[in-house]
């Protein structure tokens, strides 16, 4: 496949090449750009979505960007051209903005306020649903009544298992589990402190269904 | 890997909350959102395990507990199959 992003500006070749690798994830792509700051964002989202991503100038004008699938990371960094780009104000730079990285956070082991079982059973259903999305978290921090989900919960043991052989970092908060009594039966992830979550917090894009 | 489960849905979250209370003392069954493949609107469903399903099943009737329809699903490949198995039970 091949995208002709040549007079485009940015941050539009990204976004086009984004859309093509959500609908065609196992699909090589090949993007044509007119400038040097648009191959440094296809192959900065290129890593960040696991993929490999070469460039080459074809002239002064004319640079292609070839996405496709990699089983093995390394080669990334080894064949990425990355050109040295002059800082310059008129010039798009966009780099983290296409970011689609986010961090859950549960706060309770409720969504919303309302019937006690019928709220329960609504942040079950969330972290069910969440287990089926195309695009997973990079964590799911949990504090407060919150780490009763990654410890007796049957339900969401099982669900935040699943999805942290996909990869997701399940981080229950160390002294919530020492306040609720909880810290032994700890059955998914690993304690994390307020330090790291509040790091956490402030890098990623926040989605708090709590 | 092919996961093969039931569904049973409600004609509404109700009757499903009072299902998960009555069964509250069986295993291989919870409450999930009801999938997009059986119906776009929003509700809860019961999923039980395939293997669980007889004795699940046999608790609705003799509870008598509302429910509309019974699926077979199968999950393959991030991609869900469910076929309808019987209708609604009503008292």
């Amino acid at each position: 496949m091949e995208i002709n992003a040549v007079g485009l500006a940015c941050p539009k070749p990204v976004i086009l090449a984004k859309k093509h690798i959500r609908s065609n994830p196992s699909q090589a792509l090949t993007i044509y750009v007119d400038n040097e700051i648009a191959t440094q964002n296809l192959t900065k989202l290129a890593l960040q979505l696991h993929l490999h991503a070469k460039t080459t100038k074809l002239s002064n004008d004319r640079y292609s960007v070839e996405i496709s699938p990699t089983s093995d990371s390394n080669t990334n960094s080894e064949e990425n051209t990355i050109f040295n780009i002059p800082d310059n104000e008129n010039t798009c730079k966009i780099m983290d903005d296409f970011s689609e990285d986010y961090i859950v956070i549960i706060s309770s082991d409720e969504m919303g306020k309302g019937d006690e079982l019928f709220s329960k059973t609504l942040l079950e259903g969330f972290l069910y649903a969440l287990c089926e999305q195309d695009l997973l978290p990079k964590y799911i921090l949990f504090y407060n009544k919150g780490v009763t989900l990654t410890t007796i919960n049957e339900n969401t043991l099982k669900d935040l298992k699943s999805l942290e052989q996909k990869g997701v970092e399940v981080l229950s908060c160390g002294m919530c589990l020492d306040h609720y009594n909880l810290k032994e039966k700890l059955g998914v992830g690993s304690i994390t402190n307020m330090y790291r979550i509040c790091e956490l917090m402030s890098k990623y894009r926040n989605v708090m269904p709590c | 890997m092919l996961e093969k489960y039931y569904i049973i849905t409600f004609a509404s979250s109700t009757f499903a909350m009072s299902a998960k209370f009555i069964l509250s003392s069986e295993t291989g069954f919870r409450i999930i959102p009801l999938p997009t493949e059986i119906d776009a609107s929003c509700g809860l469903c019961l999923k039980i395990e395939y293997d669980q399903f007889e004795n699940i099943y046999q608790k609705i009737i003799e509870n008598k507990i509302e429910f509309e329809r019974v699926f077979i699903c199968e999950l393959d490949e991030e991609r869900l199959k469910c076929t309808i198995l019987t209708m609604r039970q009503q008292q």
